[in-house]
């Protein structure tokens, strides 16, 4: 929202050296693949890394939150993993793989090290089994949940608060409807087309 | 704990049992990921205190910028303010010093109402608001949000809490000049989501 708006008062400050700046630049970084993105990071493209930042931002704080367990720190970890990034995207190679793969690997490390950077030690040792998930498990639902968000963060803007008001917020469509004050007809054509891309972008993503 | 959507609420009866398999796999995942959190303002942009050392020629500037552009874009202006409605001069309440009052009253039948009180604009640019509000529903899972608005666009005023059966009396400030024919909305807004929410009062 703040930044239609913002786009739109700049567009009042189209100053000449702007318009040529567009002029110069290769094909929009927007529309680029997150490898292709990687690769014009990797030498000094930081147009293409401002994209991936957006992409990807609320995937790595997400993780890290959910890892971590501390906005501060969760915080900490998403600057570090785009530090990371911008410094060794040079080492990412599209012929092993996409590229939000590769990114996950870097925020898992960032958060790792934060992690470690934790001082606490138990003073005992619980007896019982833990009914927490294992280590595989966490591991497995963090690559799942960073997958959708991924994968939410490429849905149009007119779509993407449907899906996370009626998932997230536990609106039901009539709720969503009166929420946005839109007709309950179109609440259920958007959600259900959100739904579908998201699918789409689900079964792309490894 | 939220609800959980009704998939078939969603999704209704006209799709084939394929393509119902594969919105039933989105919407399991979309299940499982659970909620992204809401960014904290650090992370909105990159970073220019912790950003990277190859970033420091200062490209990511965008909060400045934003403010050099709101500024710019309305410095222009001419302070016109007799436009609006319900003048009055010198009002006092609670302290508050106001040149003239706007009137604001609520859409789509909602019986609302508000007040927009706009006092002296302080040596740096801006004006302080006293904003009464009536009427408006309690929001359990979001906020409102105030705009100065002028033909398509729209600038945020700030933000503001409260609703049902009691007057909602906030202060906010505006860093615009203000223009014939601009005007006031107010938005109700979901916490954590950007999305436009509708608009609740209007002048």
């Amino acid at each position: 929202m703040n930044a239609r708006r913002d786009k739109e008062m700049e567009l009042a400050l189209d100053l000449p050296a702007q318009r040529a700046e567009r002029r110069d630049r290769p094909a929009s970084a927007e529309a680029c693949t997150d490898g292709e993105l990687l690769q014009r990071i990797a030498v000094g493209d930081r147009e293409a890394f401002d994209v991936l930042y957006r992409r990807f931002v609320r995937p790595v704080f997400a993780l890290a939150l959910r890892r971590l367990g501390d906005r501060g720190r969760a915080e900490d970890a998403t600057q570090e993993t785009f530090t990371s990034v911008w410094r060794s995207a040079s080492s990412y190679r599209a012929e092993r793989g996409a590229g939000a793969p590769w990114l996950y690997a870097v925020a898992r490390n960032a958060i790792v090290d934060r992690a470690r950077a934790r001082t606490e030690t138990p003073t005992e040792v619980p007896d019982e089994p833990s009914s927490e998930p294992g280590p595989a498990d966490e591991a497995e639902r963090s690559w799942v949940a960073w997958r959708v968000h991924r994968a939410m963060q490429d849905l149009p803007e007119h779509e993407r608060p449907l899906l996370e008001l009626a998932y997230w917020s536990g609106l039901s469509q009539s709720e969503i409807a009166d929420f946005l004050n839109i007709p309950l007809g179109t609440v259920k054509t958007r959600t259900r087309s959100a739904l579908s891309r998201l699918a789409d972008a689900l079964e792309e993503l490894h | 704990m939220t609800r959980e959507p009704d998939f078939n609420e969603i999704v209704g009866e006209e799709v084939s049992a394929e393509e119902r398999e594969r919105l039933h796999r989105a919407h399991d995942l979309l299940l499982a990921a659970g909620p992204m959190p809401e960014l904290p303002p650090e992370l909105e942009e990159p970073s220019l205190g912790k950003k990277p050392d190859r970033l420091e020629e200062n490209v990511y500037q965008l909060l400045p910028r934003r403010r050099t552009g709101a500024a710019l874009a309305l410095a222009a202006a001419i302070a016109l303010i007799a436009f609006v409605g319900g003048y009055t001069i010198g009002f006092r309440h609670d302290g508050f010093s106001s040149q003239y009052t706007v009137a604001m009253h609520g859409t789509a039948g909602l019986a609302a109402s508000g007040e927009i009180k706009i006092g002296n604009r302080d040596s740096h640019g801006n004006w302080p608001l006293r904003v009464e509000v009536k009427g408006l529903p309690k929001l359990q899972q979001g906020y409102y949000e105030m705009f100065l608005t002028r033909g398509k666009h729209r600038w945020t005023c700030g933000t503001f809490a409260g609703g049902g059966n009691s007057t909602v009396k906030v202060r906010l400030t505006a860093p615009y000049t203000f223009q014939k024919d601009d005007g006031w909305i107010v938005t109700k807004q979901l916490f954590g989501h950007n999305a436009e929410g509708p608009t609740v009062l209007t002048t």
